[in-house]
C-alpha cells in the first residue's frame, strides 16, 4: 500500500506529471501487487 | 446460483454506497457553508475522508468483521494507485504539482504509521484514535502552511460552496429561497448518508454470507469491495480530465489522505479565487 503510493511520486515527480507509460506501468502492477499481498 | 444472489446483493451494495457518497459530498459542502458550519471540519469531512470506505470499514467493524475492513482499505488504495492512476495517465498526462507531491510524501510517514498499527491484524481503539487525530493533523498542518484548505479531495467543494451562498444570496431570491435551498442540500445530504449505510449493509452482510472465513473475507474485500470502492473514480462521468475520476478530477491529482495514503486531490485554488470569492463567514484563520 505504502510502496504504490511511494510508487507514484517516484514515477511522477521527474516530470512533474504521470504520462501514459507510467500509467502502464502502474496498470501491470495491480495484479502483481494484488497478488503479492494475497499470497501474505 | 445462490451465490450469484449474495454477489449480486455486494454489487448493489456497493452501487448504494458509491451514490451515496456522491451525494453526501456533493451537497454537504453547500448546506454546511449555509448553515456557517466551521470551514475547518468541512475541510477535515471533505479533503481526505473517503465516504465509502468509511461506511463499510465501520459497518464492518461493527459486525466484527475485520477482514472485510482491511481487506477494503488495502484494496481501495491500492486500486487507486494503481488503477484508476493509471488509467488516467494512459488517457491522458496526469500533472502534479509541486504542492501535490509534498502532500504525498507528508502522506508517506502517516500511511506508513498506519501500516504499522495494523501489521499484526489488529487495530485498538487507542491506535485508532491516534490515526484520526494525525489525519486531522495533517490538514491542520497543510491549512496553516498553505493558509488555505488543503487543495485535497473534495474540498474545491468548499470554494465553490462558498461562491454558490455568495452569487444566490446577491441575486436576491430572500429567506425562504435560501431555506428551500438549504433543505434540498440536506435532503440530498441525509438521502447519501442512508444510502451509504444501506448500502455497507448490503456490501458486509453480502461478503459474510459469501464467506464465514475471515482470510476469504479479506480477499473478498481487498479485490472486490476494495476495487469496486475506488474504481468510481475511473468509471463515473463527470468533471474530470482524462476521464479518471468522477468528482475529483476537474481540480487535478493529487496527494494520498495521511491515514490511508490515497493518491489523489484536488487542484490548487489560485490566490485570487480564494481572495475573491470566500465570504467572511467562510473564511477561516489564515485564509486568504
Amino acid at each position: 500500500m505504502i510502496a504504490t503510493l511511494a510508487a507514484v511520486l517516484v514515477l511522477a515527480a521527474p516530470r512533474r506529471r504521470l504520462g501514459p507509460a507510467a500509467g502502464w506501468l502502474l496498470l501491470v502492477a495491480y495484479p502483481v501487487v494484488v497478488a503479492a499481498v494475497l499470497t501474505r | 446460483m445462490e451465490t450469484i444472489v449474495k454477489l449480486a446483493a455486494v454489487v448493489v451494495g456497493v452501487a448504494a454506497i458509491v451514490w451515496g457518497a456522491e451525494a453526501f459530498a456533493e451537497h454537504l459542502s453547500v448546506a454546511a457553508v449555509r448553515l456557517g458550519i466551521s470551514a475547518f471540519a468541512l475541510a477535515v469531512l471533505l479533503a481526505g475522508a473517503e465516504p465509502e470506505e468509511l461506511a463499510t470499514t465501520v459497518t464492518a467493524s461493527l459486525r466484527h468483521a475485520p477482514g472485510i475492513v482491511f481487506g477494503d482499505v488495502i484494496g481501495a488504495n491500492t486500486a487507486i494507485c494503481l488503477v484508476a492512476l493509471g488509467v488516467g495517465a494512459v488517457l491522458s498526462p496526469l500533472p502534479f504539482s509541486p504542492s501535490v507531491l509534498r502532500y504525498g510524501l507528508l502522506g508517506l510517514p502517516l500511511g506508513a504509521t498506519a501500516a504499522a498499527m495494523a501489521w499484526q491484524g489488529r487495530v485498538d481503539r487507542l491506535e485508532g484514535a491516534v490515526l484520526v487525530g494525525l489525519y486531522v493533523a495533517y490538514i491542520g498542518v497543510i491549512w496553516r502552511v498553505e493558509r488555505r484548505p488543503p487543495a485535497l479531495g473534495e474540498t474545491g467543494e468548499l470554494a465553490e460552496a462558498a461562491a454558490g451562498a455568495t452569487g444566490t444570496d446577491g441575486a436576491g431570491d430572500g429567506a425562504g429561497g435560501t431555506r428551500r435551498r438549504v433543505g434540498r442540500e440536506l435532503g440530498f445530504v441525509v438521502a447519501g448518508v442512508a444510502a451509504m449505510a444501506a448500502g455497507a449493509v448490503l456490501v458486509v452482510d453480502g461478503v459474510r454470507r459469501l464467506s464465514h472465513v475471515e482470510s476469504t473475507q479479506t480477499r473478498l474485500g481487498l479485490v472486490v469491495v476494495g476495487f469496486a470502492t475506488a474504481f468510481e473514480l475511473v468509471v463515473l462521468p463527470g468533471r474530470r480530465p482524462a476521464g479518471v475520476s468522477a468528482r475529483r478530477s476537474s481540480r487535478g491529482w493529487s496527494a494520498p489522505s495521511p491515514t490511508t495514503s490515497r493518491c489523489r486531490s484536488a487542484p490548487e485554488p489560485s490566490p485570487a479565487r480564494s481572495t475573491s470569492r470566500a465570504p467572511a463567514s467562510y473564511t477561516a484563520p489564515g485564509w486568504r
